[in-house]
């Protein structure tokens, strides 16, 4: 999957109904390899549901979704994760009783030898963590680590579901620079409700209101919109 | 979209033998128990490789229950089969008995094994976990014991089944006690520190990450539930090769051996060694059986008492064990002389 004019992930007609609630409704969208794109909306509106569903912790009612040239709707989240594709959940999940390395040992290949291991560890900032419990981590560290044992995974497609919750200004500085070095080689996939910092990574961005996309575009085209400004972003 | 090749093989991480300190621990216990035969004899020493390998079967529980923090509280159906199985297999087969326990402990253990793996997979595949899955287990020991007790043309009914030879391999008969002795201590030291080797690396990892979150794990591309089914069968199986031994030390199996109060008697012997240690399984069951024996000596009626208290006294105040309550003990201890000095 090298053509660009591909797409890596894509949503055709995709419906999620809890009874007789529609979480998302007819969702079509198709995500290039290597693209960068922010999904906003307020809360309620199905995002996370949207994610549930692309890594398999939620089937989908109706629509197909596919990786590449492969259905995965329907498939078991441990088999969409070894085609390729990892989540970072809402609230950190990492593993508490674990510490900081072997919680990337256990996401990264079953191989890795200490020096991968210390390199992801820069990578996120996590060096002078190594042995820590990750439940003795601050938030943001443990949001950071997340997104390490994420990318360890070596994905092609990247989910990220409110990377910058909890995060200082600097933080969340931080993520966006590291996001965007991910452009062109992963496509990452993120829900935000940060204005600031959807803004700082500049990418397509995709707006979900009640369950159906009620916008996508660049995030400059996105922010004066006026469904958008009205159900959203507000005018001032 | 070609498969993500680098997942994800279960495999140990640690790079040699690493003496950590339950390694250590399990080690200096195993030594002391090998120097039992010259401390005392007979009878004793025969009821001290019982207690080794009733240690063996609370080291299966803490297995699955310690790793994966998933209670089985029917356990007792692996440790009851594996010896119904060597006992049926040796008195019902008219097997050579050149082979008949080897025959029974391979009838025993694979039944035992079986029966988890049968179980294990609708459970667990079924995403049964938690309370559910331990009120199962529970059933699934009532089951097994009213097998037992009705089934009395294969099992023996109520009374059991007596004449189960010594356990012998190729010829050679463990049938004194010094040799029964060192049979359940080999078998134990085995299961022991394989089982610490294996918990210390990649699978012992896992088996706690599951514990923590099981969709997380899911997420990161492992099959919990194949993994889970495999603890589970491992642990049964470790479970029936106690019972199958314990039932060629003990020459009879009747149906206490299957039944709800040995289930309960594991849980409490594990939660007293500290669930989730191994080697506290063995220790724990060691404790525990001294207590039997001092309160049982003043009065028979007093344990059933004492131990109904004193297990809701270990959760309240010592959930994690007896050694790491002393050790914890010890820790603030030193660390107060510290502050001292």
């Amino acid at each position: 999957m090298s053509d660009a004019s591909i797409p890596v992930l894509k949503l055709d007609h995709v419906h999620k109904r809890f009874g007789d609630y529609a979480a998302v409704t007819d969702v079509s969208e198709m995500f290039a390899p290597g693209e960068l794109i922010c999904v906003i909306g307020p809360n309620g509106a199905g995002k996370s549901t949207l994610l549930n569903m692309i890594c398999g912790t939620l089937s989908v009612s109706e629509g197909s979704i596919t990786f590449g040239d492969t259905a995965i709707d329907g498939r078991p989240p441990e088999q969409i994760a070894r085609l390729g594709i990892a989540r970072k959940f809402q609230m950190p999940s990492v593993f508490e009783s674990l510490t900081v390395i072997d919680n990337l040992r256990l996401a990264g290949p079953a191989h890795s030898d200490d020096e991968w291991l210390d390199e992801m560890l820069e990578k996120i900032h996590l060096h002078d963590d190594r042995d820590v419990l990750a439940a003795d981590l601050p938030h943001g560290k443990k949001q950071w680590l997340e997104i390490g044992m994420a990318l360890a995974m070596k994905p092609k497609v990247l989910l990220l579901d409110e990377p910058t919750a909890g995060l200082s200004v600097d933080e969340t500085r931080d993520t966006a620079g590291f996001l965007k070095e991910l452009e062109g080689r992963v496509t990452v996939i993120v829900i935000e409700h940060d204005m600031a910092f959807v803004r700082e990574l500049g990418a397509r961005t995709i707006v979900l209101h009640n369950g159906s996309v009620i916008a996508s575009g660049p995030f400059e085209e996105i922010e004066n919109h006026e469904t958008v400004r009205d159900v959203y972003l507000g005018r001032r | 979209m070609s498969t993500n090749d680098h997942k994800k093989p279960i495999r140990a991480v640690g790079k040699s033998w690493s003496l950590r300190p339950s390694t250590v621990i399990a080690i200096i216990m195993l030594a002391l128990l090998a120097a039992m035969p010259t401390l005392v004899g007979g009878y004793t020493l025969s009821s001290y490789r019982d207690i080794l390998l009733l240690g063996l079967f609370a080291l299966s529980l803490d297995i699955f229950w310690g790793r994966t923090g998933i209670l089985s509280f029917g356990h007792a159906t692996f440790f009851g089969i594996g010896a119904y199985g060597m006992a049926i297999a040796s008195i019902r087969f008219g097997i050579d008995p050149y082979w008949v326990s080897l025959a029974g402990l391979l009838f025993g253990v694979g039944l035992a094994s079986l029966a988890a793996l049968a179980v294990g997979y609708f459970i667990l595949y079924g995403g049964v976990r938690g309370a559910y899955f331990t009120i199962v287990t529970l059933a699934l020991t009532l089951i097994a014991n009213q097998i037992a007790v009705g089934w009395s043309s294969v099992t023996g009914g109520d009374s059991g089944l007596i004449g189960v030879p010594p356990f012998s391999v190729f010829g050679y008969s463990f049938g004194s006690s010094t040799a029964s002795f060192y049979l359940a201590l080999g078998i134990l030291a085995v299961c022991l520190l394989t089982a610490l080797r294996i918990m210390h690396g990649r699978l012992g990892i896992l088996l706690t990450a599951i514990q923590d979150n099981e969709l997380k794990v899911r997420t990161l591309g492992y099959r919990t539930q194949f993994i889970l089914l495999m603890t589970f069968v491992a642990s049964a199986a470790m479970a029936g090769l106690a019972g199958a031994i314990y039932a060629t030390g003990t020459g009879f199996v009747a149906p206490d051996l299957i039944a709800l109060l040995l289930s309960t008697e594991v849980i409490i012997w594990v939660a007293v060694g500290g669930s989730g240690t191994l080697t506290g399984a063995v220790i724990g069951t060691f404790v525990v059986w001294q207590l039997q024996q001092k309160i049982s000596s003043v009065s028979i009626a007093a344990w059933p008492i004492f131990i109904g208290s004193f297990f809701i006294l270990l959760v309240l105040v010592f959930p994690k064990g007896l050694p790491a309550f002393f050790m914890e003990k010890l820790r603030l201890l030193g660390k107060r002389e510290g502050a001292d000095g």
